[in-house]
């Protein structure tokens, strides 16, 4: 057997459609192959997928490098997505934090809270505050806040504070929210 | 060569992990199969796909039909987002424009920075400036900007100025800006 790039089968069979089957042989080991007849949408490839969610400035103000989070004061951004229907497991929310030239320590609190679309379902309230080192001149992706029970379609909201209050923020400037990062395992 | 019931293979194989393999029945003509093995998420289908940006408001104010971009005087809208984990290549990155039935030549500068978690925010710039173009009555795409250095996973943050007060800006009304619109190749 000879391995060939995948654009060849794809030159054989540029669509399918929901209803049709097509046949897989599973490798089972060393020369040891078994056909199987499976649907498309029974593929499941467990993809590592991520995607920005965009906040909503809650009566901060932006600028081109992202919604600004002032120091010396309390300032609190949010936002909404859903889970997406290709959600297979693993769900975490990262803020996004672009500090410019400025670096020290930030101290925040996220919170996430969801439910079923139509909130039929107990509201799960995942929350976490801690103090992260921020370097200077580069993107920070902080805290990945590990969703503890998120399953499809739910709708979630975002809370992030900065706590530039608190003596314990060293960073002594304001930061920048570009948005958050949810990254999760895929089933296609 | 037994058919297996779906959802047998359900049970067996939910998932498919980075290295596992399968094999692929490719029809090769005359009724004649050649079977090839891959991994799942070697999958390479080249889709085209699209995808909407929303705007930061930018305190400007919003219709039904967009955020105003006055004329005049000059204005910027801003947006974000990640590259998806699916991209394989030719992203472009539009602005939408609504004229709300206006014609005219529209000036702007269109800033498109992208930056991976580690690097500057701005560490690739594809920036176009004092741009001049057409604008026709109905929904306008402006701007073409490609992302040659994309790569799946970093941000993207984005600015349109429209620059009404400029003598090149011939539509002597407020346009609408409606978002973002990214095209790209996907990898599957």
């Amino acid at each position: 057997m000879t391995d060939r790039k995948f654009n060849q089968l794809v030159n054989f069979h540029t669509v399918m459609t929901d209803d049709d089957e097509f046949m897989l042989d599973a490798y089972l080991g060393p020369g040891s192959y078994e056909t199987r007849r499976m649907t498309r949408d029974n593929l499941r490839l467990s993809r590592s997928r991520k995607y920005l969610v965009p906040y909503y400035s809650n009566g901060l103000t932006q600028q081109l490098y992202g919604l600004i989070l002032l120091d010396g004061v309390e300032s609190v951004a949010r936002a909404f997505f859903t889970v997406p229907n290709d959600f297979g497991s693993g769900m975490t929310v990262s803020p996004i934090i672009n500090p410019l030239t400025a670096s020290g320590d930030l101290i925040y609190s996220i919170q996430v809270d969801y439910s079923d679309i139509a909130q039929t379902a107990a509201v799960t309230d995942d929350e976490v505050e801690q103090t992260e080192a921020i370097t200077a001149s580069q993107i920070n992706l902080i805290s990945n806040l590990a969703l503890s029970a998120p399953f499809r379609p739910s709708l979630a909201q975002i809370s992030f504070t900065r706590h530039a209050d608190d003596v314990g923020d060293t960073i002594g400037a304001s930061v920048y929210l570009l948005g958050f990062q949810i990254a999760y395992t895929a089933d296609s | 060569m037994a058919n297996v019931e779906i959802n047998e293979l359900s049970v067996e194989h939910t998932t498919l992990a980075a290295n596992d393999l399968l094999a692929v029945d490719v029809p090769i003509g005359g009724g004649e199969y050649e079977l090839r093995k891959i991994k799942g998420q070697n999958l390479k289908l080249a889709r085209s796909r699209s995808f909407h940006v929303p705007y930061y408001d930018n305190d400007q104010d919003q219709y039904l039909y967009g955020v105003e971009l006055a004329d005049g005087v000059s204005r910027q809208v801003t947006g974000a987002f990640q590259i998806p984990q699916d991209y394989q290549g030719t992203m472009k990155v539009y602005a939408i424009i609504n004229p709300a039935g206006n014609t005219g030549n529209m000036k702007y500068w269109f800033s498109v920075r992208q930056g991976g978690v580690g690097e500057a925010y701005n560490a690739h710039d594809y920036t176009i400036s004092d741009q001049v173009e057409a604008i026709a009555a109905g929904l306008n795409l402006i701007g073409e900007v490609s992302l040659a250095q994309a790569t799946a996973g970093d941000f993207v943050t984005l600015g349109l100025v429209r620059l009404g007060g400029d003598a090149a800006d011939t539509i002597n009304a407020a346009v609408y800006l409606l978002g973002f619109y990214v095209t790209y190749t996907a990898d599957n």
